[in-house]
């Protein structure tokens, strides 16, 4: 009874709460990949709309820079501190630390932390900001303009984080291998020919290709997740706050699990 | 007169929940046609439906004798340049000024912004806007400027048909009859139909040319302001009466 007025089955049988949730899951996958879809089909109708390209590109790219650099600084220090001490002997510390460093900004650490830095900042924002359009109708409205709000909202916001992260993350390996070396070379008294020899002895075409490819995929991802929420934001002020943690949280899943796959593919 | 937009049996449900159950209703040619009912009863989704915001479940949403509810996304958007919408909040563009928004589909068009703001002016001018309203935000406006600009733009593109959305709802009774005076003004100018949601009876009577009454999902009732104040269904007499019994 309690049921058919509620509307709502019985959440006691763990077996049917996961059977629910697998379908919820699967639902809301393909709902993301289908507005995806909508988005790629969108990207080759579009027309001069390079204005709002150029101005998503100046927020995603040119103002994480500061961010961006900044984590990629202390975590290139951080990795110098662990790597040093970990390695036990200064001998062998100072013939490996710069290639430790190195080759983690590149494969992991530039890729992942730069796309959750940029999932964080400009994801949340443009979510919260598709969100509040959706909910005071402005995306409607947009439609009512006879304008396609996919082509003019989300094409060139996806686009942008496509773009601009791999940008970013070339400039956070550079800024990460510069921490390490001055943590290195300034406060464990590894000789700094030898940090920048190792490290550019260790860095190889792949492992940039490794990071390109990773920043452009976790830049799809952030953007796709983004807009996604955002674009579908319901329910007011809650709707648009509960859009924005998806929004960061679904982009930080869907990028540690790419990072998975695709290191498993290019190694 | 022939029917500009003609709802032909139309359906659509969230969930359990069947909001319109079977919509005829046609509306003419030059003609401000207001739908009135009771909050909830769907008149918004009705509007979304003719827009195509809302994808109708079953039924036809004919606009100049085609039928609208099967286009595919680029025909839909040459569609809509016969559009304007009044939306209830206005729904401006906060991160555009006022003349931008107004100006929003000719420089989507191309044009130069320069000509763009001086097209702006004059169509804030149609709504009584003077030129300095031009370079603010929308936030900085009151509630029946914000109104007056989502007009402009909604008839800056000269559209065949607008439609209002609780034109007058959260305005003071002046504001709101200013906006009143605007829809008949805007009707003479343009030659356009217009379809006006309300639940507000003297904006309703003053601007219609013909009303119809939307209760549980049907058109209750249909016809001239004066065939309506003599219907014989109780709850459009309740309604009209303003009793809640």
């Amino acid at each position: 009874m309690t049921t058919a007025v509620s509307g709502r089955r019985p959440t006691g049988n763990p077996v049917a709460l996961l059977g629910r949730v697998a379908v919820a899951g699967v639902r809301e996958a393909g709902a993301i990949v289908l507005f995806g879809w909508n988005a790629l089909v969108q990207f080759f109708a579009r027309k001069g709309s390079r204005g709002l390209l150029a101005r998503q590109m100046q927020f995603v790219g040119v103002e994480s820079v500061p961010i961006v650099l900044m984590t990629a600084f202390f975590t290139g220090g951080v990795l110098a501190l662990q790597s040093y001490n970990g390695l036990g002997s200064s001998a062998l510390a100072n013939t490996q630390v710069g290639k430790l460093v190195a080759l983690s900004m590149l494969r992991e650490l530039g890729p992942v932390l730069g796309a959750l830095m940029l999932s964080s900042r400009v994801g949340a924002a443009m979510a919260a900001e598709l969100g509040t359009m959706r909910v005071t109708e402005q995306i409607d409205a947009l439609f009512t303009l006879a304008t396609n709000p996919v082509r003019y909202l989300v094409v060139p916001r996806i686009l942008a984080c496509v773009l601009m992260l791999p940008v970013l993350v070339i400039l956070a390996n550079i800024m990460g291998i510069w921490g390490g070396e001055v943590v290195a070379t300034k406060v464990l008294g590894v000789p700094g020919h030898q940090y920048m020899d190792t490290t550019f002895a260790a860095i190889k075409t792949v492992d940039m290709q490794m990071a390109l490819a990773k920043a452009a995929i976790f830049g799809l991802l952030v953007g796709l997740m983004s807009t996604y929420h955002g674009f579908n934001a319901g329910n007011g002020a809650e709707g648009v706050g509960r859009a924005t943690t998806q929004a960061v949280v679904y982009a930080a899943v869907a990028i540690l699990v790419a990072d998975y796959f695709i290191t498993a593919l290019m190694m | 007169m022939p029917s500009k937009i003609d709802l032909r049996h139309v359906k659509k449900s969230f969930g359990s929940k069947h909001v319109l159950a079977d919509v005829n209703l046609a509306v003419p040619t030059g003609e401000t046609m207001v739908i009135m009912g009771g909050s909830g009863t769907g008149k918004s989704v009705l509007l979304k439906c003719i827009l195509g915001l809302v994808n109708v479940d079953g039924g036809m949403v004919m606009v100049d004798g085609k039928d609208t509810t099967k286009l595919k996304a680029p025909e839909r958007m040459q569609l809509m340049k016969k559009f304007g919408m009044l939306f209830q909040g206005g729904a401006l563009f906060d991160s555009m000024t006022v003349w931008e928004n107004v100006a929003f589909v000719p420089l989507q068009a191309g044009m130069k912004p320069a000509d763009a703001k001086k097209l702006a002016i004059a169509k804030l001018a149609m709504v009584d806007l003077k030129a300095d309203v031009a370079d603010q935000n929308p936030g900085e406006l009151s509630g029946g400027m914000r109104k007056r600009v989502a007009l402009a733009r909604a008839i800056a593109h000269e559209p065949e048909i607008i439609f209002y959305d609780e034109p007058t709802t959260g305005l003071d009774p002046i504001t709101a009859d200013v906006i009143n005076d605007l829809i008949i003004k805007l009707q003479k100018q343009l030659k356009c139909t217009s379809v006006v949601i309300t639940h507000d009876l003297h904006s309703a009577f003053k601007v219609a040319d013909r009303m119809a009454m939307l209760f549980e999902g049907r058109v209750l009732a249909e016809g001239t302001p004066a065939e309506m104040k003599k219907s014989s269904q109780p709850f459009v007499q309740q309604f009209l009466a303003g009793g809640s019994n």
